[in-house]
């Protein structure tokens, strides 16, 4: 199985460094390097930042082009060789990640050599679980995001769910003005029916929600984006906390997650790989 | 070799495959036949794993394991630049093999499908017919018990058609069981043992190739005169009969039929010339079973 998945990055890599995207991402990091570090930059948070997130960008752009090479009918006789089709989605994620790391560690080589920042050795091994991580965690959302894994509605759901998770985590409060104002109007409309408890208990949810409810909502949908944010303070502190130290295994573990459920919508959809 | 049992595969309102069932007996090669849009290529892309049957089952006969498949599908796409051995490199890597195997069982192949000259020819400049190879190639490289072939001919000169079939015949007698689809009837009677044939994603006809061509016998009878004046008296005796001038012919011919057939021309002063007797060509049955 693993020398099955190594054979199948390495023809997945063939396939991208045989194509124009292939080209194009080279380019688009040579472009991405002059401009971000066209100044002397010897902060290390700026090029840890900076980098991981460019990786981030980047391995979800590579996942979504090498899913596509993977997603033509070339790959009809390769499928029916496998032992599984799981075996097909690792290594399209593994090529992504080794294209997209292979990049980012050039950029970060020459701008380590180039740019000169002032990196200790503790802040040294801070950058592999922080890169590594943002790539891999991106790569499998951009998996989502391919024709070769969605099925039906699926990145609309995956994405949908992402997308309200990070509104209510972010900025709650016009959601749950809006809510206290729908159970107020609700407890007034049962109180005029005669039923006072019905009328006391949505008024009682009403002030829950003007009172506490925009915290305890922030804080329960802002949990799924807490390590970025750990990641990103503690970055910039220079110093991970014990608690923020779990923040890049607690990305692989979403990752894997999302990896897993990836996998099952790929392993039972009905592959109609692209003719053209 | 596998049982196909009331297998069903719908695309939204449409119905690729409505119950087939279907038998694959192990060293046979079985021609699957039908009209465009029967479900043909639907089947074998479901027995191939590319897509998920929604309803019935399809298992090994005689509870052995699952059999290594090996598949041609019926559009060929390959990565273009690559090398037709690079690419049949490739594909024997995915088959378990030990590098040593790996290199063993392409070298048969590309001697099998006669490949040797092209080995080092990118694959967007072969010919459809040399493509037709390559894919044959791949297909076999697994040295797979179950070869599944999606119109195998398409593309190649008579020649190459010939060479192919050759190839199908070699591999049969090795004891593969070969399943294709093919619209060359001619092709179908000369390499196949049996024959399903697909209508509306069902199988309505299945037999053994010696006892469909042999089930439905024909006769030609040749008169000294013209006989039109005894078309309608001959129908009611048969409703298989057409007459054309002084040509009669009997599309299922029985000894029976023949015989009072014969008796009522020669009771009618008509003399017996020739009387043609053979087997009805696969073109034949599949027209009548069509209908």
């Amino acid at each position: 199985m693993s020398y099955r998945i190594v054979s199948l990055t390495g023809y997945l890599l063939y396939l991208l460094s045989n194509s124009l995207a292939g080209v194009t991402y080279v380019a688009l990091t040579i472009a991405f390097y002059l401009f971000a570090f066209r100044t002397p930059t010897p902060e290390p948070d700026y090029f840890i930042l900076v980098i991981g997130g460019y990786g981030a960008f980047l391995a979800f752009l590579m996942t979504l082009t090498i899913a596509a090479k993977a997603n033509e009918a070339t790959s009809y006789p390769i499928l029916v060789r496998l032992q599984s089709r799981v075996e097909y989605i690792t290594a399209v994620l593994l090529a992504a990640v080794l294209a997209t790391l292979l990049l980012v560690l050039l950029m970060g080589a020459v701008a380590l050599v180039r740019n000169a920042p002032v990196l200790s050795l503790e802040r040294a091994l801070q950058i592999p679980p922080i890169w590594l991580s943002l790539i891999i965690v991106f790569a499998v959302l951009a998996l989502h995001a391919s024709d070769f894994v969605a099925v039906g509605w699926s990145r609309v759901i995956v994405f949908g769910l992402l997308a309200v998770f990070l509104v209510l985590g972010e900025n709650s409060t016009a959601v749950i003005n809006w809510l206290a104002e729908q159970f107020a109007q609700l407890s007034s409309w049962s109180y005029q029916q005669g039923s006072t408890g019905n009328g006391q208990f949505f008024q009682g949810i009403a002030d829950w929600f003007r009172n506490s409810g925009t915290a305890v909502v922030q804080e329960l949908f802002g949990l799924l984006f807490w390590p970025f944010h750990a990641i990103f303070g503690a970055t910039i502190h220079g110093s991970f906390t014990p608690v923020e130290a779990l923040a890049p295994g607690t990305l692989v573990i979403y990752a894997t997650i999302l990896f897993l459920l990836a996998a099952d919508l790929f392993a039972n959809k009905d592959l109609f790989l692209s003719e053209e | 070799m596998l049982k196909i049992e009331q297998l069903t595969k719908s695309f939204f309102s449409l119905v690729a495959l409505d119950g087939v069932d279907l038998v694959v007996p192990r060293g046979e090669i079985l021609g699957v036949l039908g009209p465009n849009g029967a479900g043909k290529t639907t089947l074998f892309k479901v027995l191939s794993g590319s897509l998920v049957a929604d309803h019935g089952r399809v298992q090994p006969l005689d509870n052995r394991p699952w059999p290594h498949i090996g598949y041609k599908p019926e559009r060929l796409f390959f990565p273009p630049r690559m090398r037709v051995g690079q690419y049949l490199s490739l594909m024997a890597s995915l088959c378990n093999l030990s590098g040593r195997e790996a290199e063993k069982a392409t070298t048969a192949v590309v001697e099998m499908t006669g490949l040797q000259d092209y080995l080092g020819k990118r694959l967007k400049d072969c010919s459809k017919g040399m493509r037709q190879r390559v894919s044959l190639a791949q297909a076999l490289l697994n040295n797979p018990d179950l070869l599944i072939l999606d119109e195998p001919t398409d593309g190649l000169d008579p020649l190459g058609q010939a060479e192919l079939h050759a190839v199908l015949l070699n591999l049969n007698e090795m004891g593969k069981t070969i399943l294709l689809s093919s619209h060359r009837l001619g092709e179908v009677t000369a390499v196949c043992t049996r024959i399903a044939i697909l209508n509306h994603g069902r199988v309505i006809y299945q037999s053994s190739m010696a006892e469909a061509l042999a089930e439905r016998p024909q006769a030609t009878i040749y008169v000294d005169k013209d006989l039109t004046p005894m078309t309608q008296l001959l129908h009611t005796l048969h409703p298989d009969i057409s007459v054309e001038g002084q040509k009669l012919s009997l599309h299922r011919d029985a000894t029976v039929i023949r015989r009072q057939i014969l008796s009522i021309l020669l009771a009618a002063g008509y003399d017996i010339l020739q009387i043609e007797r053979r087997r009805a060509t696969l073109t034949e049955i599949y027209s009548e079973v069509l209908k």
